[in-house]
């Protein structure tokens, strides 16, 4: 029978700044008989490692296969590790799958089960490996029916992705701190190999073992028997019959080394004085002077991280505050850091740096500094409250500090001195022979011709311009004054620290403190003043309402009271209604006045009324004959219908003829009679 | 991908819970992370930081533990603790998430935020 997988967690748990994780991601079958965990830890470079991990299913301890830890790899960007724990017959179902360690760090942690192993030792031949490469792989001793299962940590320099061959466990390129994977493929020897792909050479690490299948049961291990020979040979006791006997076999030790373990054999970790201290390969004292290294078949040599070689700036200061290590060898060089690989803790405060520069990446003698206070944003500045651009910036901005001058703009005091004066008027005539006259720089000449000849008024020469100490510079962008600014708003130009700050980003203005554009245009004018006659200043046309409307119709009626035009003017004024007696009847507007006959004798409850057509005289019939108008009701009742006789009201034309009948009265037909019983 | 906010500026000590409603939670979802924000959780803090996540396949009804993870301090140099794990259940429209952070005390002011990010 062969090992094969019982279950697998199918998405990857990953981790991230953490000490401790619990998971549920898997359940066991009733058929599983082994749970193997791939632990994958990746973090920056110089990062404390994890110490004291300890991986739990369902709160039972798993242990490292032996050999298969790839201990803390080196990349250029990150320390990779790659380590399987095995369980032999886990809790079977749905189980926390946990771990937990000191020191935040990031990783990922899977967990599968397999069924049809070994029961005792699962797990075995752990082997682990390293390099740089596109192509990572491990050779595993997995004999037939067993299973070889590896997983690979990815350094993560180059965003390399990650695609596991054979059988893929999980893979996951999304790490924090790197990428990591792994898969598994049936035994095939001793050189069963177990092989990955990335998409560009980095540094790996590749951790694996072999999945067993049980060993034989209760009979040691079959050999061949050519390795058995009769030792002795004993004459049985007579009692057992002629034919019986006994022998002896002893088992010579076999000359072929065998490949499975023997049934003696009981796979144990190392004990703890053997096991990897993988401290000791980062930075602590490590002690190479016992024979532990010499006698660990299992160990390897392993090459210092880049940052530990020997450096000649690290030699430059001395080491301090290193304990003396008594177990260091003598070949151990304790160091300390050169100052300039320090980290700057003040740079990991809050305030503003400088990232857009490379200088930290390649200059290791940068040191961070803070910024200025000048240069802090002032947050508050950026809210929206509301500013007075009326007053001086200088007044509002707190965070302003007064400057001198910068020394080339300072005044030159030596061109104070020596101020253009007036020269007196030098008269040639007056000069004694022993005179002799000195020259004037031409600067400082006098035009003669403006002593003796007509006075005109000589273009006035500017002191400033003659003198050779001035040297005419010529204002720097930022502070050649902005004319459209000076108009009205104060300009602080005395800080020069606007100009002289190379990170300053300039700001745009919040919107409710941009000046709207609008205002700028059409300066206020006195626009003259239109005050309408008697119209106050807060009079509002408006429409009068409607009962206020005057109908100029009715103007032509005494009945409108026109004399006080105030009210239509008062705003507030509110409406009334007419006293009833201004009031128009409405039954008024309806029927033009027309001249209706006096009717005198109508009472004012008359109501005029049409007679119905029955009762209208038939003024036809009225002429030459006499008419019996007395009763016209069959003749002119419109609501006369008529009916048709009853059947039985018919005449019968045949009884109209002969004698006559009388119809009032038709004797019964006698169909029986009645007789009378009297009972004595 | 469906992101919820526990909260921003939690103080220390916090106790806060999350929920994404299974209408929130696409059925199609494999994965869920729970980050929150540890760039104030530094050396010299003892206060560990608990998160937990867990899982329900029937509306809110019942809950399951789904994963965890733990600061037991702080560190320097982190900005967001996380873990990633897969959600099962994939395909029930009934299903939904909830996170809980937990700091129990605190030597000093810390504030914090958490996120649940489904994808």
């Amino acid at each position: 029978m062969a090992v094969a997988v019982d279950a697998v967690n199918t998405g990857s748990i990953q981790f991230n700044q953490v000490t401790s994780f619990s998971a549920t991601p898997l359940t066991i079958t009733a058929s599983g008989t082994a749970a193997l965990a791939s632990i994958i830890f990746e973090e920056n470079n110089g990062t404390t490692q994890p110490s004291g991990v300890s991986i739990t299913w369902n709160s039972v301890a798993m242990s490292i296969v032996p050999g298969a830890d790839t201990g803390v790899i080196a990349s250029i960007a990150h320390d990779i590790r790659a380590v399987l724990y095995g369980l032999a017959s886990p809790a079977t179902g749905s189980h926390t799958f946990a771990g937990s360690w000191t020191n935040a760090y990031a990783g990922y942690c899977e967990i599968m089960s397999w069924k049809g192993t070994d029961t005792t030792t699962p797990f075995k031949n752990g082997v682990n490996a390293s390099g740089t490469s596109a192509a990572p792989s491990i050779t595993v001793n997995s004999p037939t029916n067993d299973f070889a299962v590896g997983c690979l940590a990815e350094g993560g320099e180059n965003g390399a992705s990650l695609t596991p061959n054979q059988t893929s466990w999980w893979a996951d390129t999304g790490g924090s701190r790197g990428a990591g994977g792994a898969n598994y493929t049936a035994g095939a020897g001793a050189s069963t190999s177990l092989t990955t792909t990335l998409s560009v050479s980095e540094t790996w690490a590749y951790a694996a073992c072999d999945v067993q299948v049980p060993i034989v049961a209760s009979g040691g291990t079959q050999v061949a028997k050519q390795n058995f020979k009769v030792n002795k040979f004993k004459t049985p006791l007579r009692s057992m019959g002629p034919n019986a006997g006994l022998f002896q076999v002893r088992a010579f030790p076999i000359s072929a080394p065998f490949v499975d373990v023997p049934l003696s054999y009981v796979s144990r970790p190392f004990s703890t004085q053997w096991n990897l201290n993988s401290n000791l390969l980062r930075g602590t004292a490590q002690d190479t002077s016992s024979s532990a290294v010499e006698t660990n078949p299992h160990w390897k040599g392993c090459q210092w991280p880049a940052q530990w070689s020997d450096t000649g700036a690290f030699l430059l200061n001395a080491a301090i505050d290193v304990p003396p290590a008594i177990d260091a060898p003598p070949s151990f060089m304790s160091k300390s850091w050169s100052i300039q690989w320090n980290i700057n803790l003040s740079l990991r405060r809050n305030t503003a740096q400088d990232f857009s520069s490379s200088a930290v990446e390649t200059n290791p003698h940068w040191i961070g500094n803070y910024l200025p206070s000048k240069w802090d944003l002032n947050r508050a500045l950026r809210l929206n409250i509301a500013q007075d651009f009326s007053s001086s910036v200088a007044e509002t901005n707190p965070q302003w500090t007064g400057k001198p001058w910068p020394r080339v703009w300072n005044l030159l005091e030596a061109l104070w001195q020596n101020a253009a004066i007036d020269v007196p008027t030098v008269t040639v005539a007056d000069t004694p022979p022993s005179f002799v006259p000195l020259q004037f720089s031409s600067q400082w000449n006098v035009d003669v011709s403006l002593v003796h000849g007509a006075g005109i008024d000589a273009a006035t020469i500017s002191v400033v311009e003659t003198n050779t100490h001035f040297i005419s510079r010529q204002f720097i962008a930022q502070w050649n004054f902005n004319r459209a600014l000076g108009r009205s708003t104060a300009q602080d130009t005395s800080s020069s620290a606007v100009e002289t700050n190379i990170h300053f980003v300039p700001h745009t203005w919040p919107v409710p403190w941009i000046p709207a554009a609008s205002l700028r245009q059409n300066v206020a004018t006195d626009a003259p003043t239109v005050v309408p006659p008697d119209a106050p200043t807060y009079f509002i046309p408006g429409q009068l309402p409607w009962n206020w409307v005057i109908n100029l119709l009715l103007t032509t009626s005494p009945a409108n009271d026109l004399t006080s035009p105030a009210v239509e003017t008062n705003p507030h004024r509110a409406g009334l209604i007419y006293p009833k007696q201004w009031q128009t009847q409405p039954s008024l507007w309806q029927n033009p006045a027309t001249d209706a006959p006096p009717v005198v004798d109508t009472p004012s409850y008359f109501i005029s009324k049409q007679l119905l057509l029955q009762w209208n005289l038939n003024r036809v019939l009225g002429r030459n004959i006499a008419a019996d108008f007395s009763s016209s009701a069959v003749e002119t009742n419109v609501y006369f219908t008529p009916h048709v006789w009853p059947l039985r009201w018919d005449l019968q034309a045949s009884l109209t003829r002969g004698t006559a009948q009388d119809f009032s009265s038709v004797a019964p037909v006698v169909t029986s009679r009645p007789r009378v019983y009297i009972y004595t | 991908m469906a992101i919820a906010t526990l909260s921003t500026g939690l103080p220390v000590p916090l106790l806060g819970s999350i929920s994404i409603a299974a209408t929130l939670l696409d059925p199609a979802a494999s994965s869920v992370t729970m980050q929150w924000d540890i760039s104030q959780h530094l050396d010299g803090n003892t206060v560990p930081m608990h998160a937990q996540c867990d899982v329900s396949q029937d509306g809110g009804v019942t809950w399951d533990f789904l994963c965890s993870a733990e600061r037991d301090k702080g560190y320097s140099g982190g900005s967001l603790a996380f873990i990633t794990h897969p959600l099962p259940g994939v395909g029930n429209a009934l299903r939904m998430i909830r996170a809980t952070l937990v700091a129990a005390s605190a030597i000093t002011p810390v504030t914090t935020s958490m996120q649940l990010v489904v994808s």
